[in-house]
């Protein structure tokens, strides 16, 4: 599965919204907050996916 | 030039843009606005040209907009006028920041080696999504 990030960005008041697909383990919190670097955003809430907590037996991707 | 009747500057409370950072946002809103063009000028009903660092004019917004910065504020220049509707939409996605944050989305994209896939206005979100 192809790793996408979608950002919904609300017009009205500004917030942000995304939804990592693809990703293994914590790398999707990582590779979103690259993204946003330059925004000084903070974080509001958060939900995680079951995929969360897979860890890749042989290469650890994933591994906190 | 475009000709405008009442020529207005609003100031917004975005901080910290730099001109580059303007002008990235602006040329990428021309590309969500199917059919838009960048201008750097327009004209008032008095005939006297009015410049600023880039700008925006479509088919619903015939008389365009311009924006600049200073101090890193971002100043909004034009007239409502015969385009209220498509003027204060495009205000709102300027000085409420969403076309910025899309704006610095795609460049941290590119900075990190992914593609921008996708990037839509819809209703009233800026939908954009990154692949890689």
């Amino acid at each position: 599965m192809r790793r996408k990030i979608t950002f919904k960005i609300n017009i009205e008041d500004g917030t942000i919204a995304t939804d990592a697909q693809g990703f293994k383990g914590q790398t999707c919190i990582k590779e979103t907050e690259k993204l946003l670097a330059g925004l000084n955003a903070k974080c509001q809430s958060r939900n995680l996916k079951p995929e969360w907590n897979y860890v890749d037996q042989e290469t650890g991707v994933g591994q906190s | 030039v475009n000709a405008i009747s009442h020529y207005t500057i609003y100031k917004t409370c975005i901080d910290n843009i730099t001109s580059q950072q303007l002008r990235d946002a602006i040329n990428l809103l021309s590309k969500l606005i199917p059919g838009s063009e960048i201008i750097y000028q327009n004209e008032t009903y008095q005939g006297e040209t009015q410049t600023f660092e880039i700008g925006i004019k479509s088919r619903e917004l015939p008389n365009g907009m311009g924006f600049s910065v200073c101090d890193g504020k971002v100043y909004i220049h034009g007239d409502e006028y015969m385009q209220r509707g498509e003027f204060n939409r495009i205000k709102k996605l300027v000085e409420k920041g969403s076309i910025f944050a899309a704006s610095k989305i795609a460049q941290a994209a590119k900075n990190n080696r992914k593609v921008v896939t996708k990037t839509q206005i819809v209703e009233s979100e800026i939908i954009m999504e990154v692949e890689g």
